[in-house]
């Protein structure tokens, strides 16, 4: 079984006249739950960690162009994306198709079959971040019971005598044998793996990109001193990947000088609309979505950046986040963005804007969208105007219908420092390492 | 470098008359507004400026914004004021923002609260005695009645021996340095921010200017305001102002060192431990000597130290833990979240208040040395903190602190800990606040079950004006 964490994003248009029966449905299921409802509940599932469904407006290009309302059905989950589609199918069909009925396209007939081709059908790409990687919905439960169990033993061992004077290895020890006692533990007292499918699932994509790059580039050279038509397809390949990077920058330079458009200031009661419905103590989403800016360049230029950040995404950093994407809508002209993140949208747009890095990342992929500061080459400038940024983010979220997570109490870094004392339980260490392992406690 | 209009300025922003033990704080409702603006005219030109350093007296004065409404400003004037002045410290989001839940939501408040009277105004009073104090303050309260304003409650406030609030514990040691006060050359460069941090009309940190209520030209026909430095044709009502936030914490004394002494055991002698524990819980000795500094016992040579920082000194808290009080109210170079300790600087240097709170009540015992506040008997005496502190950003400065830091019970890796001291400790639907982890080798201690050492019992945003927008605010006409 893979464990490779990913998203899932379905992206329909809402049907002539259903956009406010959308409405309705989605409203029942936010008010009974989520995870709950008589619609369509989430907590059946066994692998979903997060999930979204949003009503994206009919909203203009700075163009005019219109742009459809879209009902958008998101999830975030571990393992097998066909697995995953075929369990929310299967769990409740009738319910995905009270949802989806009011979306175009959908089928007729209605069988577990017929909505997971659907589902598949309208399934878009998404450039997807996780914070956890090879965490089961599952292992996230069971990882916190085992970090809690083994806690509650350091509780108590703390007073015994001549408990302090044990070294790390000894008190190391000591835990498996409290683990081993324990019959509800047993899972975990096999020394953790991560099989080697679900990490090519995640990176062999990005060696092989490096591979053919790799070898792309020797051609380039070797051409010179023995063309052949090897070496030609090589130095070929190698410019092509050269030129879809530059050639698109420099056009998109010439498109940063045209004057910035600004969006509207959302007014104090938009945001507070959005902001107070973030009541969960541990973590919330947040949904951003709007046009473009101007120019046929732009939904090109991010096109190529969100494939590029896909290949790397293993390597990204975003504190705070447990998973977020990106991807483009309506032919490329619309941006989405979701996240779910610990804590408030407040502090997670600060963990963005506040570090120079980060604002450096993010031009890249929020700099085409409407309203966000001017960016020059792509990464200069545009977050480093705070005002402006904070201002384009409040003014593209978008109200969230429904969200559904999982494991309420749990925060990003307890996911992983519980993985890493489960990684940590077994297996040889020095006294030393075990030192270091008893500090995640 | 920009340059400060100390004469504008009220006093308090820039110090924090360490002269002055006495204080009081007058909570006062309007109830005729065109006398009251009257009042405040006059009272423009009692009010300290920074410009002065007093050795008396010094007077200073907040509004509401119930109080600002009062006034006849144009509702498009106060609109401009930041988003969280005018949905007020109480509104029901905010409440979880702030965590100000459970036993310190605001409908238990005595002032402020949901169920309180409304307060329009604090009139501020710092003097040098209890003499002095009593005469202005009558001098002031005898003009209420004919002036329109009513008293609610006043707070009164003197200064503890040594420094220390209740706890026992020496306060007001680290506050950030403003650039262009230019007062401390030793401090680190991640401490010294600009003005425009805490004094409205200034750039700040991102090198902006800060959004600032402002009114239009023609609201402004005396040209009492100086012109915006963000809009077009718009006079800048919060130049030289700020936003100052006020919380009462009253502080069960007893219950702390109660607390401390029947859970600490990690020295032979229970004193001892109880302080060791309450040291860990704070991230200063009782004397304020950091605990990064000396870890294993206070050192007279570092009272007052400042100049330490957590990243390289003490990453995972073996000194000084990561839930303690001042690690979690201002992190410095150590946030988990970030790759390096530069990047950690970066980010928190956009989350820093400057404080001006006092103590009220009679302490415990005279010279509220931990050791004799344990022994002490348990008293009635109503004691605790008026936390005061200023910010340009009411939400990135002091609601973000609160929120993220304080409150977050997830802050740096932690599971179950709010902040020891003032989070509202709790447990409620598989969610627990109320956890104080002490890292240590060879395994950290896990202290459960931490009661509630503080209980909010008022608090509210305030507008601080400048003295000339305070001019401005007495001469709005009132409504024919
Ligand atoms: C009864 C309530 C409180 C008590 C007893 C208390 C006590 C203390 C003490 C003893 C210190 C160390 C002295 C110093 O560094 O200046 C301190 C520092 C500090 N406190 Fe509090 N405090 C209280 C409330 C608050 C509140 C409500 C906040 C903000 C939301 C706050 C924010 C800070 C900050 C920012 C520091 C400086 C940390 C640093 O820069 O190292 N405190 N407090």
């Amino acid at each position: 079984m893979t464990t490779t964490h990913n998203g899932l994003a379905i992206s329909a248009r809402i049907k002539e006249g259903h956009h406010e029966a959308l409405i309705k449905t989605l409203s029942q299921i936010n008010d009974q739950g989520a995870a709950h409802n008589e619609i369509y509940s989430f907590g059946d599932s066994k692998t979903t960690h997060f999930a979204t469904l949003a009503i994206l407006p009919e909203e203009r290009t700075l163009s005019g162009k219109s742009l459809p309302s879209r009902f958008l059905f998101l999830t975030s989950y571990t393992g097998d994306r066909k697995k995953h589609v075929r369990e929310l199918a299967e769990n409740n069909p009738e319910g995905l198709a009270e949802i989806f009925k009011h979306c175009e396209g959908f089928p007729s007939t209605i069988t577990p079959g017929s909505i997971y081709r659907y589902m598949r059908k309208y399934t878009t790409i998404n450039t997807f971040y996780t914070g956890f990687q090879y965490v089961t919905y599952e292992d996230v439960g069971k990882e916190y019971e085992l970090r809690e169990a083994i806690e509650n033993y350091l509780d108590e061992a703390c007073n015994e005598p001549g408990f302090k004077n044990k070294s790390a290895l000894e008190i190391r020890k000591s835990i498996q044998d409290v683990v081993k006692s324990d019959p509800g533990l047993s899972w975990s007292t096999k020394p953790y793996k991560r099989s080697l499918r679900s990490y090519l699932k995640l990176l062999g994509p990005l060696y092989i990109l490096g591979v053919i790059l790799g070898v792309s580039l020797i051609c380039c050279v070797l051409v010179f001193f023995w063309a052949n038509v090897f070496t030609w397809i090589g130095t070929m390949i190698f410019l092509s990947f050269v030129g879809i990077l530059v050639v698109p920058l420099v056009l998109l330079r010439i498109n940063e000088s045209r004057p910035f458009e600004s969006v509207a200031k959302p007014t104090d009661k938009r945001i507070y609309d959005i902001v107070s419905r973030e009541k969960y103590p541990i973590k919330n989403e947040m949904t951003v979505a709007g046009p473009l800016k101007r120019g046929w360049i732009r939904p090109v230029f991010l096109f190529i950046i969100l494939r590029l950040v896909w290949f790397v995404r293993a390597f990204a950093y975003i504190p705070t986040v447990h998973t977020a994407r990106w991807f483009q809508v309506d032919g490329g002209k619309r941006i989405v963005f979701i996240a779910y993140f610990d804590n408030t949208s407040e502090a997670y747009a600060h963990d963005f804007v506040d570090s120079d890095k980060r604002i450096r990342n993010l031009n890249l992929i929020f700099g085409n969208g409407h309203g966000f500061p001017p960016t020059k080459w792509a990464v200069i400038g545009g977050g480093r105007d705070r005002e402006k940024y904070i201002t384009a983010v409040r003014a593209q979220q978008k109200i969230t219908n429904v969200w559904y997570y999982t494991h309420c109490h749990v925060g990003i870094l307890n996911i992983n420092n519980n993985r890493a004392i489960r990684k940590g339980l077994w297996g040889d260490m020095s006294e030393n390492e075990a030192r270091q392992w008893l500090l995640l406690f | 470098m920009q340059l400060l209009e100390k004469e504008d300025i009220q006093g308090l922003i820039v110090r924090g008359y360490s002269n002055f033990p006495e204080a009081s704080f007058v909570l006062c409702g309007i109830t005729n507004p065109a006398k009251a603006k009257k009042y405040f005219a006059r009272l423009a030109e009692r009010i300290t400026p920074a410009s002065q350093k007093p050795d008396k007296r010094a007077i200073h004065i907040a509004f509401s914004n119930e109080g600002i409404k009062l006034l006849n400003l144009s509702s498009s004037a106060y609109a401009t004021f930041s988003r969280q002045f005018k949905e007020g410290m109480t509104e029901k989001n905010r409440q979880l923002v702030l965590g100000d839940i459970e036993y310190n939501a605001p409908e238990h408040w005595e002032w402020g609260g949901t169920r309180s009277e409304q307060i329009h105004f604090i009139l501020m009073i710092y003097a040098k005695d209890k003499t002095v104090l009593n005469l202005v303050m009558e001098g002031e309260k005898n003009n209420f009645d004919q002036t329109g304003i009513k008293e609610i409650k006043t707070l009164d406030s003197f200064a503890l021996p040594e420094q220390k609030e209740h706890f026992g514990f020496r306060d007001g040691i680290s506050q950030p340095n403003i650039e262009e006060l230019g007062k401390d050359n030793n401090a680190p460069e991640w401490n010294v921010l600009p003005s425009g941090e805490f004094i409205l009309g200034y750039k700040n940190v991102y090198d902006q200017y800060p959004e600032s209520p402002f009114v239009s030209r023609n609201e402004d026909p005396e040209n009492l305001l100086p012109a915006s430095t963000l809009y077009d044709k718009k006079k800048d009502l919060g130049r030289n102002g700020s936003y100052l936030i006020f919380r009462q914490l009253s502080q069960d004394v007893h219950a702390f060192w109660k607390y401390l002494m029947e859970n600490s055991n990690e020295k032979d002698d229970p004193t001892e431990a109880a302080i060791c524990l309450g040291a860990k819980m704070v991230g200063r000795w009782p004397d304020g000597t950091p605990l990064i500094k000396s870890p294993d016992e206070p050192n007279d040579k570092f009272t007052t130290d400042n100049q330490f920082g957590y990243w390289k000194e003490d990453f995972h808290g073996l000194k000084c833990p990561v839930g303690s009080h001042i690690r979690r109210s201002n992190p410095r170079d150590w946030l988990l979240t970030e790759k390096t300790h530069e990047e950690s600087m970066q980010m928190i240097r956009k989350h820093r208040i400057l404080r001006r709170g006092r103590a009220y009540g009679l302490p415990m015992t005279d010279t509220l040395d931990p050791e004799k506040i344990m022994k002490a008997e348990n008293d009635t005496e109503a004691r605790g903190l008026h936390f005061i502190c200023f910010s340009g950003d009411i939400i990135r400065q002091f609601e973000f602190i609160q929120n993220a830091w304080i409150r977050f019970p997830k802050f740096g890796g932690l599971y179950d800990d709010s902040d020891p001291l003032i989070g509202t400790h709790y447990q409620k639907n598989g969610i627990k606040t109320d956890a104080f982890t002490v890292p240590a080798e060879p395994v950290r201690r896990r202290y459960k079950n931490l009661p509630e050492f503080t209980t909010l019992r008022g608090g509210g945003y305030f507008f601080f004006p400048g003295i000339r927008a305070l001019r401005y605010l007495a001469s709005l006409p009132n409504p024919s």
